[in-house]
């Protein structure tokens, strides 16, 4: 949710252009705790533009890549909990602040302001320290699980009775299989286990050791999924302890198959997904290792279900210290050159996938 | 006669044997000129097997060097070290190839690494709350293409654990601060020689920390100040503040030769390791980036790279305006390898992502040093080139 709201406020500012001048302004501000009113060192601050009209453009459309610097219009408090952000075009902003431990403020809130050209100062900025679940997850034999993602997702209820998921805040599980999901509004939360995050990197390679049976999202205490949620309750700025579930696992399978380019010619080194859309949920996403010379991929330890497949190709950079940075398009269920893949009592082969260029 | 333990025995490596035939069976379109190598990692304590645990080869270690390898001495920390000239860069293709061969274990302790190119390799096992396994508990396999191997059982320890709470200069709980221990002789004349250490943690929302997998022994704890949450290529900077947060050693002092010991005792817990990180003086750096003609840089991004023994391990950053001027904030004193360039911002569909390289004056010895003792302007940096 950081990075997600981080870019949010990300503007590109062309850098020396005096073609088209445009009047910035600079806001300041500071950081304090709701009910101590001591100042938050090392919150980060950032404006998002408040749009006049949907459509009315971004602030990015405009602007040429290359000369560009890349600004976000984002800081950091210092000791004193004091921010200031500099550069900012005129409008309406909203202020958001993220912290450790507290609510995340702004995000929702009509915490707006107005930047002219000179300095707006912010009134002291009250967070709330908000409330946490902890818990542990174990395996079916009752060894903790290291490693696991777990997502506190809060469980609103619209005004047409409908239940509705927001994405929430996410902890992951110790040495102990402790974890700890903080920072959480008062309010009603689905938790749900994701299995370990693996090391493997997908753009380089390696993969997890085929087994016959792999452990799968669990929802607390005991679901595959949220048909019949049991949502646990955070009062406000309150800890709610004994969390503890068992992570379910499944029988698992392996896909093989190959990918190939238009022509279908074999394509060496693309990123292979299975994708399944989890409404309301977060996709489930099992990726293989980069596709061999030959064109040939392996996706290990899928469970039943229909998955949407898709191959890549990444961009690689390379960049001046020898590092190796690659991005990939794709990911989603239902995306460009994606096929429909039902995996069902058995290992998939000969699976045919036409790799989207980068 | 057979005791019963002996038949226990025998089936479980008969048990063993089948999951190696198993993975064996499971073989597909390996890469011509390459192998598989199999193994089990387990709990050196229980003899359980241990899953979730990263296994990677290291390697290719030569025929004929000694093994386990013999380790450069470490330079003394404490004082500055002279500069010399970094050994070229390894060819980012070699990178690749080593990521590659990686894999985790399943629930049976098994792993299973594919394309294993020939040549003697080492295989590496680490997870959280284990020592990841060293010197002669590394196993070594020696790959011939087209075969499957099976390495020796990696036997992980599960060390000891340290546990506490890290608080700032008023007393509240500081999130993110980075927090390790670290092991050292203490040399006559001051200085200090690093042995050993555990990997590092960060601190909670409550300020807690739990390093586990620590090796038994006498440690010191260090925690550094939260990184710049700033993605690296943002040039902005905190307000400056006329204190800042400084690397502290428990029980909460800058200077890591006063420090108090704290003894890890394989199998236990130590609690209760709660401290402040110290303030210290926080100054502004300040001066131009110009390019090799002296001409000023705009939008460039100016990094002071700590050099001091124990300092934060994140850089800090600013942006250069279109005069090419720049200003770091809060900056504790010490000496930095000073260096800046521009980023390069490239577009993949609709996102804009961009990348910063410093070429050669990234590594240690290569860009200029400037030591901070107070608020420093007219500083000149070249940018370098992309």
């Amino acid at each position: 949710m950081w990075s997600v709201l981080i870019s949010l406020a990300m503007a590109l500012l062309a850098a020396g252009q005096t073609s088209a001048p445009v009047a910035t302004g600079v806001v300041t501000g500071r950081v304090v705790d709701a009910a101590t009113g001591e100042p938050i060192p090392g919150a980060i601050v950032s404006l998002s533009r408040v749009q006049p009209s949907p459509g009315a453009g971004r602030t990015s459309a405009a602007v040429p890549a290359e000369s560009a610097v890349l600004r976000s219009l984002t800081n950091q408090t210092n000791v004193n909990g004091a921010f200031e952000i500099a550069g900012v075009p005129s409008g309406r902003w909203r202020v958001q602040v993220l912290k450790d431990g507290y609510v995340a403020f702004g995000a929702t809130s009509s915490h707006v302001i107005e930047v002219g050209g000179g300095v707006v100062r912010v009134r002291d900025v009250q967070i709330d320290r908000g409330g946490a679940i902890e818990g542990r997850v174990r395996d079916a034999r009752g060894t903790p699980m290291v490693r696991v993602s777990v997502l506190a997702m809060q469980q609103l209820r619209n005004r047409d009775g409908t239940v509705q998921l927001t994405s929430g805040a996410s902890g992951q599980t110790n040495d102990l299989g402790e974890f700890r999901v903080s920072g959480l509004a008062p309010g009603l939360y689905v938790v749900l286990a994701e299995p370990p995050t693996s090391f493997v990197n997908p753009f380089t390679g390696g993969s997890p050791t085929a087994a016959a049976t792999s452990h799968v999202r669990t929802v607390y205490p005991g679901s595959f999924d949220v048909a019949q949620p049991s949502p646990v309750t955070v009062s406000r700025g309150g800890t709610t302890t004994g969390i503890d579930f068992s992570m379910l696992s499944v029988r698992s399978y392996q896909v093989f198959g190959v990918v190939v380019d238009t022509e279908g010619r074999p394509v060496g080194g693309a990123v292979v997904w299975l994708v399944q859309a989890r409404p309301p949920l977060p996709a489930i996403v099992y990726q293989a290792s980069p596709s061999a010379l030959d064109g040939t991929f392996l996706v290990v330890n899928v469970p039943e279900g229909t998955y949407s497949a898709q191959a890549a190709i990444p961009l690689v950079t390379r960049n001046a210290n020898g590092g190796i940075s690659a991005s990939v398009r794709g990911g989603r269920a239902g995306g460009p050159g994606s096929v429909e893949v039902v995996v069902w009592g058995a290992n998939l082969e000969g699976l045919r996938l036409v790799a989207t260029p980068p | 006669m057979l005791s019963y333990g002996r038949i226990v025995a025998a089936m479980v490596v008969l048990l063993v044997n089948l999951l190696v035939v198993a993975l064996a069976a499971g073989a597909q379109s390996l890469t011509p000129g390459t192998g598989r190598i199999v193994g089990r990692v387990v709990d050196a304590e229980t003899g359980a097997p241990v899953a979730g645990v990263r296994v990677y080869l290291s390697g290719p270690v030569s025929p004929t060097a000694p093994w386990p390898p013999v380790l450069p001495p470490v330079p003394p920390q404490g004082r500055q070290t002279p500069a010399t000239p970094p050994p070229p860069l390894p060819d980012p293709s070699i990178f690749v190839i080593l990521q590659r061969l990686t894999s985790e274990t399943r629930a049976d302790g098994m792993f299973e690494i594919r394309d294993v190119p020939n040549g003697r390799w080492a295989v590496v096992a680490q997870k959280e709350g284990f020592i990841a396994n060293r010197g002669l508990s590394v196993p070594l396999v020696e790959m011939v293409a087209g075969r499957t191997l099976t390495a020796s059982d990696i036997r992980l320890d599960r060390g000891g654990v340290v546990t506490g709470r890290v608080f700032d200069a008023r007393g509240n709980p500081m999130s993110r601060v980075q927090v390790r221990t670290t092991q050292f002789d203490k040399l006559p004349g001051g200085t200090i020689r690093t042995t050993g250490g555990s990997s590092t943690v960060e601190t909670d929302d409550r300020g807690e920390f739990r390093l586990s997998g620590v090796q038994p022994g006498v440690h010191y704890v260090v925690a550094q100040p939260p990184p710049q949450m700033i993605r690296l290529i943002d040039g902005t900077t905190p307000p400056q503040a006329p204190t800042t947060y400084g690397t502290t050693f428990y029980p909460g002092l800058a200077d890591a030769a006063a420090a108090s010991p704290v003894t890890v005792v394989r199998g236990k817990t130590t609690n209760g390791i709660d401290f402040s990180l110290l303030s210290v003086p926080a100054y502004q750096v300040s001066g131009v980036v110009v390019d090799a003609g002296g001409r000023p840089v705009a939008g460039a991004i100016v990094r002071l790279a700590p050099r001091m023994p124990f300092a934060p391990a994140s850089p800090m950053s600013a942006a250069s305006d279109s005069n090419g001027r720049f200003r770091v904030t809060n900056v504790p004193a010490g000496t930095y390898g000073l260096m800046a360039a521009v980023p390069r911002v490239t577009r993949n569909g609709g996102a804009i992502s961009a990348g910063l390289g410093f070429g050669d004056a990234a590594r240690p010895g290569v860009a200029p040093e400037v030591t901070i003792q107070g608020d420093t302007d007219n500083l000149r940096v070249v940018a370098s080139q992309p």
